[in-house]
C-alpha cells in the first residue's frame, strides 16, 4: 500500500544558480537597521511619503528586536491614513462649511431685511417686564 | 489595472493602478485568474500588522496566466498557467537550500524576523499582492509551479498557501500512528490541518469553533468531532474528559492573533493592540495537550510580543513548534493527493467575487456571514 505519511518532502533543486542580480528601483527602500545592503531582489508596491515616511525612515534606523522599531512603524501607519486618506478631504469639506456658513448668514439677513421691511407684521414683540415700547426694533429701509 | 487597495483600518477600495512591470530579469508578470482572501488578510486590514501601508494591495494567494517574463527566466513561457505559493524565496540562500523558503534572506530588505511574502506588511518585503488583476512574480524560476492540464485552476489554488500551512501544521504536530488531534479554529486552515492530520495517520481528531456551521462542515468534510467552546463550560476541561483526562496528543493552533473566548485578551490584543493578538487559542492549546505532547502553530501572532503560558510549556515538557509554511517544498506531494482525490481543496469555496466586489467579500468573510468559509475572487473574468 502506498506510503501517506511523507513528511519534508523537497524538490531537488533545479540546478546550480549564480549569484542573483541586483534589483534597480527609483522608490525608496528602507533595510533593516542590522542589514548592510537591500536584498537583490524587492518590492515597490506603495512606496514611502510624507510624514509617515520620514517616522518609517526614523523606524528603520531601530534594531527590530527593540520595541521601539515596531512602535514607530505603527504610529507611522496610523499618520499615513491621516495624512493620505482624512487630510485630503479636510480642503473640500472646510469649502462645503464656509460654503454653507455664507449661505445661512445670508439667508439670515434677507429674512431679518424682510421681517422688518415697513409694513410688514411684527415678529414676536420683546417686551422688558414693566414697559410697553418693543425692543425689538430693526432698521426699517 | 483594477487592483485592492487598503486605505486604512477596515477601509478598501478597488482603484485603477499601473501595470506591473519586470522590474528584475527573474520576474513575470502574471494575469491573475483567480485570488483568495485569507485570514492573514484580515490582520492587514484589521491593522494589526506594522509597516501595512495605504494604498496597498493584498492577497498571497492566486493562480494566474503568463503574460510577461523577464531575460533570466528560464522554466516559464507567456501563457503557462501557474500556482504561486504565498512565500517569495530566492532559491540559493542559506535557508532556500534547507528547503525554509519562509525563511529565505535574499526578499525581505526590511526584516529579518519574516520572509518575503505577497501582499503583506512592508516587512515582508513590499511585493504588491494578487487581488488585482495583474501581479509581479519575482524569482520566478523558483516559486510558481506550472498547473497540469488535467486540473483546474480553483482545484490547485489553495497549493499556494492554506493547504501546505494546514499539512506544515499537521506535520509541525509530530502525529504518530492513532494519536488524538485538536485542532483550534474551523476555518480554511484548520480544516486542512484536520485533513492532513488523519493522512499522517491520526486515530481522532476533534475540531473547536464557536461557529456551529463551520463545525458542521468540519464533521461533514474533514471526519473531525466538533466542540463548540462557547457551548461548554471550558473548553480545556472538556478536551480533557474526552481523552480519559489526559488531553489529546497533539494540539494544533489554527486561530492566530484574533481568537476569541477571552474578554482580556480580546481588550489587550486586539482593541488596545498592547500586545501581539490574542492568544486565547494557543493557551488553550498548551493547557489542554497532554504532558510531553506537541502544540503546532499555524496562526499568525504580529509583533512583538504576546502573554503566553511558556510556565506550563516548560512543566509539561511540551514541544512547541511554529512557523509560516514552506509552501514550496509541498506543493508536488499535495497536488498528488489532490489528483488521487485524498483531498478535494476547492470544496470549502463557498463565495465567489469578481474584483469589484472585493469589499463585499472582505465583509462577509470577515463577519463570517451566509455561511461563508472562503471567499475567491474573480479579476479577470468579471464573471463568476
Amino acid at each position: 500500500m502506498e506510503n501517506l505519511s511523507i513528511p519534508r518532502e523537497a524538490e531537488p533543486p533545479s540546478g546550480e544558480r549564480g549569484p542573483v542580480s541586483q534589483q534597480r528601483s527609483t522608490v525608496r527602500v528602507f533595510k533593516h537597521a542590522l542589514r548592510a545592503e537591500v536584498t537583490p531582489v524587492f518590492g515597490t508596491g506603495a512606496p514611502p511619503r510624507g510624514l509617515s515616511g520620514m517616522i518609517r525612515h526614523w523606524a528603520y534606523r531601530i534594531p527590530e528586536h527593540k520595541v521601539g522599531h515596531l512602535m514607530a512603524l505603527m504610529l507611522a501607519d496610523r499618520v499615513d491614513v491621516w495624512e493620505h486618506i482624512y487630510l485630503p478631504k479636510v480642503p473640500f469639506a472646510a469649502v462645503v462649511l464656509l460654503a454653507a456658513g455664507i449661505a445661512a448668514r445670508k439667508l439670515l439677513v434677507r429674512r431679518q431685511a424682510l421681517t422688518f421691511a415697513p409694513g410688514a407684521p411684527s415678529p414676536r414683540p420683546r417686551r422688558r417686564p414693566g414697559t410697553s415700547r418693543s425692543t425689538g426694533g430693526g432698521r426699517a429701509g | 489595472m483594477r487592483a485592492l487597495s487598503y486605505e486604512g483600518p477596515h477601509r478598501l477600495k478597488v482603484v485603477d493602478k499601473p501595470d506591473p512591470t519586470i522590474e528584475h530579469p527573474g520576474d513575470v508578470v502574471l494575469r491573475v485568474t483567480r485570488a483568495a482572501i485569507c485570514g492573514s488578510d484580515l490582520h492587514l486590514l484589521h491593522g494589526l500588522v506594522p509597516d501595512t501601508r495605504v494604498g496597498a494591495t493584498f492577497g498571497h494567494e492566486f493562480t494566474g496566466v503568463v503574460e510577461e517574463i523577464g531575460d533570466e527566466v528560464e522554466t516559464l513561457r507567456p501563457g503557462d498557467r501557474v500556482v504561486v505559493p504565498f512565500n517569495v524565496a530566492c532559491g540559493t540562500c542559506f535557508f532556500c537550500r534547507r528547503g525554509l523558503t519562509s525563511c529565505c534572506e535574499n526578499a525581505t530588505p526590511e526584516s529579518d524576523l519574516v520572509g518575503g511574502a505577497f501582499g503583506s506588511s512592508h516587512l515582508a518585503g513590499g511585493y504588491e499582492g494578487g487581488q488585482a488583476q495583474y501581479v509581479r512574480v519575482p524569482y520566478a524560476d523558483v516559486g510558481p509551479m506550472k498547473i497540469p492540464d488535467d486540473m483546474s485552476d480553483e482545484q490547485v489554488l489553495f497549493l499556494s498557501d492554506i493547504l501546505p500551512t494546514g499539512y506544515q501544521g499537521a506535520e509541525m504536530a509530530g502525529i504518530q500512528e492513532g494519536d488524538t488531534v485538536a485542532v483550534f479554529g474551523a476555518g480554511p486552515v484548520g480544516l486542512f490541518a484536520m485533513k492532513s492530520a488523519w493522512l499522517l495517520g491520526a486515530g481522532r481528531v476533534i475540531a473547536i469553533d464557536r461557529l456551529d456551521y463551520r463545525l458542521d462542515f468540519a464533521e461533514r468534510y474533514a471526519g473531525a468531532e466538533a466542540v463548540n467552546f462557547e457551548e461548554v463550560d471550558d473548553v480545556v476541561t472538556e478536551l480533557r474528559e474526552m481523552t480519559s483526562g489526559r488531553g489529546p496528543d497533539a494540539c494544533i493552533d489554527a486561530v492566530g492573533c484574533e481568537a476569541s473566548g477571552s474578554t482580556m485578551d480580546r481588550l489587550t490584543g486586539v482593541w488596545l493592540k498592547l500586545q501581539g493578538g490574542a492568544a486565547t487559542a494557543l493557551n488553550w492549546a498548551i493547557y489542554s495537550v497532554r504532558k510531553g505532547g506537541s502544540v503546532s502553530v499555524l496562526g499568525v501572532y504580529g509583533p512583538p510580543c504576546n502573554t503566553v503560558a511558556l510556565g506550563a510549556v516548560m512543566n509539561k515538557g511540551l514541544t512547541l513548534r511554529a512557523g509560516q509554511c514552506n509552501v514550496r517544498r509541498y506543493m508536488p506531494h499535495l497536488l498528488e493527493h489532490i489528483r488521487k482525490g485524498r483531498i478535494d481543496p476547492d470544496a470549502v469555496i463557498t463565495h465567489r467575487f469578481p474584483l469589484e466586489e472585493a469589499p463585499r467579500a472582505y465583509e462577509l468573510f470577515a463577519k463570517k456571514q451566509d455561511g461563508c468559509i472562503k471567499c475567491v475572487l474573480v479579476p479577470n473574468d468579471g464573471q463568476v
